[in-house]
């Protein structure tokens, strides 16, 4: 590869593109992570009686 | 709790992504040999890796499809459906990128090749999947004549990729003597990226699918708690 070519600018360019997409990746899974928390104890407090919502 | 998140089910996840980062990176200065289609042939690590991401998407959809007949657990319905759909999204963007790659390399975006007329008709079946789900209102029918259908496209859709291209003696489409790329003939130093991509390729598109089945099933349950509310 040419030295020249400036190549590694677009290098960098997909590099940022590709953590930016895992970091959206990875708080949207700690999101769904925490809602299905929440639903978990929802259904466990319905199944002891209580109040949901 | 924090460790918690950090470490359940976070290593294949942090796999993918350095994965395709080494791709994405070392892709572009890995030595490749001298061809016709010059440093284009770097696209096998990218363009290619649509086509394993789909073809991992499938197989997981068409393997619990089956499970699902087996014992009809809503749960294995799920993970087909969500995997069919990531399925499909990576076959678009292998459509998508492999019209660029064509129209660089053979002048026009689509030619009458039947690798390329395969995947097309590929895309049509499973988007036929999407309709016949779409079109039954009733969700265990639904899932029982969805997974029947699906097993049958998944087999048509290997006919149509995988044999009737290879039968074709006249494919211009690189990849069809024996091995399911140009992969196991690339060199040496082209396969220590092109492995490894594909790998990570895969990987990302079971991260997606996961957190779709995930936010699926949390659909599912809010609307249970709903009802019995």
């Amino acid at each position: 590869m040419n030295p020249d070519s400036k190549i590694y600018i677009v290098v960098a360019v997909l590099a940022v593109i590709l953590v930016g997409i895992f970091v959206y990746l990875f708080f949207m899974d700690r999101k769904v992570r925490k809602i299905e928390k929440e639903v978990s104890e929802d259904s466990l407090k319905k199944s002891q009686g209580g109040q949901v919502i | 709790m924090t460790n918690n998140l950090l470490i359940k089910g976070l290593w294949w996840k942090a796999l993918a992504f350095l994965l395709l980062l080494y791709a994405v990176i070392y892709g572009f200065f890995v030595p490749v040999p001298d061809t016709m289609i010059g440093a284009s042939l770097r696209n096998v690590f990218y363009h290619v890796g649509m086509w394993f991401g789909m073809a991992a998407m499938l197989t997981t959809s068409f393997i619990f499809s089956i499970r699902y007949l087996r014992g009809f657990h809503e749960k294995e319905d799920l993970v087909a459906i969500e995997a069919a759909n990531v399925g499909v999204l990576f076959g678009v963007l292998g459509l998508i990128t492999g019209m660029i790659w064509a129209k660089n390399t053979w002048g026009a975006f689509w030619v009458r090749d039947p690798k390329l007329d395969g995947a097309a008709v590929g895309m049509f079946i499973y988007l036929a999947y999407m309709v016949l789900r779409g079109s039954i209102d009733d969700i265990h029918k639904r899932a029982k004549v969805s997974a029947v259908f699906n097993i049958f496209a998944f087999i048509l859709w290997l006919v149509f990729v995988m044999v009737l291209p290879r039968m074709s003696s006249s494919t211009i489409h690189p990849g069809q003597d024996g091995a399911p790329v140009m992969a196991l003939k690339l060199s040496s130093s082209t396969r220590i990226v092109f492995w490894p991509a594909m790998l990570g390729w895969m990987l990302l598109g079971f991260w997606i699918m996961n957190l779709r089945i995930r936010i699926r099933k949390i659909t599912i349950k809010n609307d249970e708690l709903r009802m019995t509310n």
